[in-house]
């Protein structure tokens, strides 16, 4: 037995028992190592939208409503799989840049942002993130986007735009009178110098004289009292359809002359009539076009859009206290009638 | 041995498993290769028969799939293309229904204003309707998102045509692509009709075909897929990418470049499975996108499963050859090892038994009883081993006679040897007797003639004195009795030292001071003779228990040896040190007889001539009572003696060392007294 011990010390074997010994270890490391599955549990993600109102308004409210409805309907649930961070920048463009930063920061899935000037600093900030946007009439003229077919960046959204023609088409309906407009709008707002220059081109089909009346305070309306109008518009910018909205219907109710209103919280109010956008509308297209960037779309793979008809509301109040008769042909179009 | 058969021994013994090695590597690699190979090629044969297998049934697998999803797409496709259709039949019915309000007909242009606005306004998909006279002139123009000015009426040249006919039929056109909007639309012509088929003029209606996209797009192809739809003239008028319907082109133009719009069918592309119908009306072509991966999603996860499975298996197949061999090594190295052993053990032990042989072990045999070859060997070996053994046998019995012979010899000188050894020493026994006898007579005699000396050298002295002798003559005589009395009285003394060691005065002294004291007394000898001393003393020496005045005759009994020995001059050496004694020599070790033993302190002085020396032969004499090589009357004879005596009586030893021509040395031994250290 010595012999075999000789021979298996002897240098070669040792070489060899060493070989097997390697090979046992290999094996060890093969048997003990578990195969590693590439399935990297994905952690379920909650959703981020932001959403910035830039100012409080009870319509504004009714379009995000409906644009977080519409995103329920296709499953993104707000308090399920969906967290909305909703801050009001009260039309002050700092604490805006803020919220829209705020939201950079929390690294949001989407932005939902209302309002031309509320946009703007939206778009300016958030370059990575989606935007859609609501509430903006001339988004292409303000240069949110680059067309109605592709904004070429990464915004879309939904335009409350209601043709010139067709807002004095329904104002002419009712009172065919006017021969002179005053156009009250916040002095240097984007959306509404573009829609004067087009007002004052459509009056002129019309025969009617639309009259500038930029304001930026409520108290600069006393300016305009002694103004010789038929009757007034309401455009549709921001201080319009929030402070200044009442007083000029007092004002229009006090020198009785209709006014025309660009919103419909401005006919509720007292505003004779208008063909104006239906917000809630508006936010469910919104809501369909967030669900479809959500779901995987581009911005630009989607279309900017523009309500489709007319929403025609008529206040038979205001129109009976001007002593104005409303005729059956603007009542049948009519979408809304306040009585 | 000679030293080549060593060599030859040597070489054999480098390498004496070379063979083994060879044999065993061989049979290893046998065990453990053949079965690996025949493992890893059952293995890869395996892996490819399986993977053809699972590819085989998920190609089969995947047309069926392929062929379900396709029927599956087909009826979504189907049930799209149905709605299409209805849906524009029913504004289409709603034209119809327009066109016989009697107002319309009468073409009244007020009424039919209100009217068609209220058409349009609760119709969003008008986008225009107008009515235009038999010859094409509009005359009332409706726009959904816009008011229609009177300059904007346009008369349409391609209803001119049929102002006289009576086969005026509804008509639409191709799908556009709004420049307003940019979106698709169609336009349709709806004959005013009076009654008995007589054309009184036109309902021209434009249809925003994007009314149709929620239809289209709410009906999902399974997650990744959707549905487009593209008019004959390849203008798309749905597709979830509203940038391509705007540009109008179809994703797909390519594959169904030949394909006839009224066709049904399934394409699969490179990535996509393509069912498409015909919607008949309308003569769009619906199409439904699937991604293949995720419509063979099933088939893929089966594959990747089975593929995993078959991994698993040949991933366990794998670990098992890794398990198996090792061991197939492990078992094949055991049974080689066996198998080698039986072929080199043999050999070996041949080897072993040459080696035995050659070194003159001829009684070796080896003990192999295989018939193979090696068997052979070993038994033609134990007959070579065995006819050496028998001619080595009986040259040694001749050797042995031989030896026996020469034993007798030897042993026959070795008694006479003994003999003559024995003879002399009794000879020298019988000379020591003698000598101890010579010392005592000699003892009495000095004795008895001390006196009688003494009264001689008075007597002379006095005789001297009392004769004031100026006679030359006579006092030349008496100078000579004179000397002879000296001598005789120091040969008495000398010998009366000798035979009658007068009591020692031990007391523990330095010797430096002994030989100071002597080398002072005989320092006219040594200037005389020219001799130059030379002291090798260390300054500090152990204390010695010694007497005196004997210790210093010894010493110049010494010197005075020395400078006879140096009458030419020369150097002359003193030289003391310690010693601790180390190893057993003559006087030293236990008996009782010896003064020092093993690990004894002494102080060791030498006395270093370099005179004539003195001749071997007579060196062992040299301490013998009158033995003298001087020249008689010149030396008692009785020096070295006594000096010995002296030394013994110190428990001391005194050595000789003498080579002749050279010089001599004494070398004196004396114990240290106890508690005196080392130097």
């Amino acid at each position: 037995m010595t012999y075999f011990w000789k021979t298996v010390v002897h240098k070669q074997y040792v070489v060899a028992i060493r070989v097997v010994g390697f090979f046992f270890i290999l094996l060890a490391v093969f048997l003990s190592h578990p195969v590693s599955s590439a399935s990297a549990k994905q952690k379920e993600k909650k959703i981020q939208i932001g959403i910035a109102p830039w100012v409080n308004n009870e319509e504004y409210n009714k379009n995000i409503t409906a644009f977080k409805k519409r995103l329920a309907l296709v499953g993104f649930v707000e308090g399920q799989n969906t967290i909305y961070y909703q801050e009001n920048a009260q039309g002050d463009p700092q604490k805006q840049i803020k919220i829209i930063q705020s939201f950079v920061d929390k690294k949001v899935d989407l932005i939902y942002s209302l309002t031309t000037p509320g946009t703007l600093i939206t778009k300016s900030i958030a370059k990575d993130i989606p935007i859609v946007f609501s509430v903006v009439l001339f988004p292409v003229e303000t240069g949110i986007i680059k067309s109605f077919m592709s904004s070429e960046n990464n915004c879309v959204g939904t335009r409350n735009y209601i043709s010139e023609g067709k807002q004095l088409e329904t104002l002419f309906t009712i009172f065919h009178q006017v021969r002179k407009m005053g156009f009250i709008h916040l002095k240097e707002d984007p959306d509404s110098t573009i829609q004067l220059g087009r007002m004052k081109d459509m009056g002129k089909n019309f025969d009617l004289e639309v009259i500038d009346m930029p304001v930026s305070s409520l108290n600069e309306l006393k300016n305009f009292s002694n103004e010789t109008v038929d009757a007034f518009y309401l455009a549709c910018d921001t201080f319009i359809q929030t402070e200044g909205e009442d007083s000029i219907i007092d004002m229009a109710h006090n020198r009785k002359i209709p006014t025309l209103s660009c919103s419909r919280s401005g006919i509720l109010k007292g505003a004779l009539v208008g063909d104006v956008v239906d917000l809630t509308n508006l936010g469910t297209v919104a809501g369909k076009k967030a669900a479809a960037i959500l779901t995987g779309q581009s911005p630009t793979e989607l279309i900017t859009e523009t309500q489709q008809g007319s929403y025609v509301v008529v206040n038979l109040k205001t129109a009976a206290s001007l002593g104005l008769s409303v005729p059956d042909k603007l009542l049948a179009i009519s979408s809304e009638i306040i009585q | 041995m000679t030293k080549q058969k060593q060599s030859i021994l040597e070489k054999i013994n480098i390498h004496p498993k070379k063979l083994a090695d060879r044999i065993l590597l061989f049979l290893v690699t046998m065990a453990v290769g053949a079965p690996t190979f025949v493992g890893i090629t059952f293995f890869l044969m395996t892996h490819t028969q399986i993977s053809k297998a699972i590819s085989d049934l998920t190609t089969q697998t995947k047309i069926t799939l392929e062929a379900e999803i396709s029927a599956k797409n087909k009826e979504l496709a189907e049930k799209i293309s149905i709605l299409l259709n209805e849906r524009v039949k029913r504004l289409h019915s709603l034209i119809v229904a327009a066109s016989i309000i009697p107002e319309v007909v009468d073409l009244n242009a007020e009424y039919s204003e209100f009217l068609l606005k209220k058409f349009v306004y609760q119709n969003p998909s008008f986008l225009e309707i107008s009515v235009a006279d038999r010859r094409g002139q509009e005359i009332v123009k409706v726009s959904r998102d816009d008011i229609v000015l009177k300059k904007d009426f346009k008369v349409i040249s391609d209803l001119a045509k049929f102002a006289d006919s009576t086969e005026a039929k509804s008509y639409k056109t191709e799908v556009k692509i709004s420049e307003k909007t940019g979106l698709p639309f169609i336009v349709l012509f709806q004959p005013i009709e009076r009654y008995k088929g007589r054309l009184q003029g036109w309902l021209i209606v434009s249809i925003d075909l994007s009314y149709l996209w929620d239809l289209i797009s709410s009906t999902s192809v399974g997650e990744g897929g959707y549905t487009y739809v593209v008019a004959v003239n390849g203008q798309l008028i749905s597709h979830p990418n509203k940038k391509l319907i705007y540009q109008g082109k179809d994703p797909f133009a390519d594959v169904f470049k030949d394909i006839p719009i009224n066709e049904e069918g399934t394409i699969k592309t490179k990535k996509y499975l393509l069912t498409y119908v015909h919607t008949t009306y309308l003569n769009w072509r619906v199409v439904t996108v699937l991604p293949l991966e995720e419509a063979l999603k099933p088939v893929i996860a089966t594959e990747d499963l089975l593929s995993s499975y078959l991994k698993g298996l040949l991933s366990k197949m794998g670990n098992f050859l890794l398990l198996i061999s090792p061991l197939l090594f492990f078992i094949g190295t055991i049974i080689a090892l066996f198998l080698t052993k039986g072929i080199t053990t043999p050999i070996l032990k041949l080897v072993k038994g040459t080696q035995a042989i050659a070194k003159g072990n001829f009684s070796t045999r080896v003990n192999v009883k295989t018939d193979d070859e090696i068997g052979v060997l070993a038994t033609s070996f134990n007959h070579m081993a065995e006819e050496m053994e028998r001619l080595v046998q009986k040259e040694r019995e001749l050797a042995a006679a031989e030896a026996a012979a020469d034993t007798e010899r030897a042993r026959s000188r070795e008694l006479k040897d003994a003999y003559e050894k024995l003879k002399r020493t009794q000879n020298m026994l019988l000379h020591a007797e003698k000598l101890s006898a010579v010392g005592q007579l000699a003892s009495g005699v000095a004795h008895e003639v001390k006196n009688p000396l003494g009264i001689i050298s008075q007597g002379l002295k006095y005789i001297q004195l009392k004769l004031n002798i100026k006679d030359k003559e006579l006092q030349k005589d008496f100078d000579l009795i004179n000397d002879a009395v000296k001598r005789a009285d120091k040969i008495i003394r000398g010998l009366l030292d000798f035979s009658v060691p007068t009591k020692l005065e031990l007391k523990p002294a330095d010797l430096t001071e002994v030989i100071d004291a002597s080398v002072e007394l005989v320092a006219k000898e040594l200037s005389l003779s020219g001799i130059k001393l030379k002291k090798e003393i260390p300054s500090s020496l152990p204390k010695v228990m010694i007497d005196h005045s004997q210790m210093q005759q010894v010493f110049i009994n010494l010197l005075l040896n020395a400078v006879h020995a140096m009458p030419k001059g020369g150097d002359l050496i003193i030289r003391c040190y310690t010693r601790n004694i180390d190893e057993f020599t003559e006087g030293i070790g236990r008996r009782s007889t010896d003064f020092f033993t093993v690990g004894d302190n002494t102080l060791v002085c030498e006395i270093e001539d370099h005179g004539h020396g003195i001749p071997k032969n007579i060196l062992p004499r040299v301490f013998e009572p009158f033995f003298t090589t001087k020249a008689p009357g010149k030396g008692t004879g009785l020096g070295l003696p006594v000096t010995r005596s002296i030394i013994d009586t110190h428990r001391g030893l005194i050595d000789i060392k003498s080579t002749e021509g050279k010089g001599t040395t004494m070398i004196i031994t004396l114990p240290v007294v106890k508690g005196e250290k080392h130097a």
